[in-house]
């Protein structure tokens, strides 16, 4: 099985893409109570932090440096409103976790209203890349400081609502048939601008290996590097998550990214294991290792 | 945290069964919170390495097969004595295996260990996610504590 899509890819993307991501994040936390906060803020912390170290703003040594070049890059996004009533609140402090507020879809802003249909700062047009990536960055590093690996049952589930989300707005279309479905997810990242090409397939007699190939994926080459140089196990290149979720509904589980080659400019070749949805520790593996002696 | 701290001042030394942080992550973070050096073993299944052994650590691989942790487990409860179990966390293993078999797992595991009246802990991070496994779990362990943030 291969499929194949190509498309352009440059410094921007689609901004529905940003607000599925963080619509995603946002509601799948929306029951873990005090706990969302702490992990919010870390992301805030680490989304700044990611700024000033990839250099789209200054350090925030120099408070008014740092918030008047934030300012512009949130205001060059199309953030402008929030971030202004956001910065003006208190001038020369950033508090971290407003940056995930001024980027949030408006109708997750301050526990609004949750469909996406009405949301004002609903996708229209595009965004930088790095404030995309910063999101990715800020969300898994948090969860993998609070959380470690387990988070990336968190993460599965915001793939969830992001496909969810961008059925909702009509980005992707909606389809009964699961391979017709991934097909719309892999044209959709495409055009939007996550990579420039997509291409997947199993290997394994029965099949056992989900293997992807990317063009031009940005993903990998920062995010993912870094997360994985900082020994994280987590997966949150988006496309993969809503893929894990379509598959899912197939009854596949996704294990962990066992060989992974990153090549300059984004080319990449993973693959992952994947398991049935079939008993993985039987009754006679039970009775087997009880009666083990020690 | 707390929890690791309380078994090891009560009971000595633990067997500490990582799937979610690095052993090495983890041997920082208790130093630094003043848990005695050496009062803890791991048997590590996030650190993505290949399988080998140092003083302190049995390093398995990146999510290993469920049997594969049940046997490297009985395999270093017959080669040290260790007084207590940890178990960090149940939650990763429903990452990539169905709830029935990692509540069964549990259940051998904590069986095993009873048997040989070794204390024991099975952590959880209250998810969606992992909501019928913590009531099936709560059934055949002594207590169930619901940890604040």
């Amino acid at each position: 099985m291969s499929r194949r899509v190509r498309g352009a890819t440059g410094k921007k993307i689609d901004r529905t893409a940003i607000d599925a991501l963080l619509d995603g994040l946002l509601k799948s936390m929306d029951y873990m109570g005090e706990h969302k906060q702490v992990i919010l803020d870390r992301m805030g912390s680490v989304m700044i932090q990611y700024l000033v170290e990839t250099g789209a703003v200054p350090s925030p040594r120099g408070p008014s440096d740092f918030a008047r070049s934030l300012r512009l890059l949130l205001i060059r996004n199309g953030y402008g409103s929030m971030a202004q009533t956001q910065i003006r609140t208190q001038p020369g402090v950033f508090s971290p976790q407003n940056l995930v507020e001024i980027l949030a879809p408006t109708d997750r802003r301050l526990g609004g209203r949750t469909s996406p249909t009405s949301s004002p700062s609903k996708g229209r047009g595009k965004v930088d890349w790095v404030l995309y990536e910063t999101v990715l960055y800020g969300m898994t590093k948090a969860l993998d400081d609070q959380l470690g690996a387990q988070a990336q049952l968190i993460l599965d589930r915001i793939g969830t609502l992001m496909l969810d989300y961008l059925l909702e707005v009509g980005a992707i279309e909606r389809s009964d048939d699961p391979n017709v479905l991934l097909q719309n997810v892999i044209d959709y990242f495409v055009k939007a601008g996550y990579a420039k090409s997509f291409r997947f397939g199993l290997e394994g007699i029965p099949p056992d290996t989900f293997v992807s190939r990317y063009e031009s994926a940005r993903y990998y080459t920062t995010v993912f590097r870094r997360i994985q140089k900082e020994g994280s196990a987590l997966l949150s290149c988006p496309l993969c998550l809503i893929g894990h979720s379509v598959w899912g509904t197939q009854g596949w589980r996704f294990g962990n990214i066992f060989e992974v080659r990153i090549r300059s400019g984004g080319n990449v070749l993973s693959k992952v294991r994947i398991y049935p949805s079939t008993e993985r520790f039987t009754e006679s593996d039970a009775l087997r290792l009880s009666r083990m002696k020690l | 945290m707390d929890a690791v701290k309380y078994f090891s001042e009560r009971f000595g030394m633990g067997l500490y069964i990582t799937l979610n942080k690095p052993s090495a992550v983890l041997q920082e973070m208790f130093e630094r919170s003043g848990l005695a050096h050496g009062n803890l073993v791991y048997l590590d299944s996030i650190t993505n390495t290949t399988e080998h052994r140092t003083e302190s650590c049995q390093f398995l691989g990146r999510m290993r097969e469920l049997t594969d942790l049940c046997i490297a487990l009985a395999k270093m409860i017959s080669e040290a004595k260790f007084q207590f179990v940890f178990v960090d966390s149940v939650s990763t293993l429903l990452i990539y295996n169905d709830p029935k078999s990692v509540a069964r797992f549990c259940h051998t595991v904590t069986e095993k260990l009873r048997s040989l009246n070794l204390p024991a802990a099975l952590v959880l991070v209250e998810m969606e996610e992992g909501k019928d496994v913590a009531a099936q779990l709560a059934q055949f362990c002594d207590a169930y504590v619901k940890a604040a943030n």
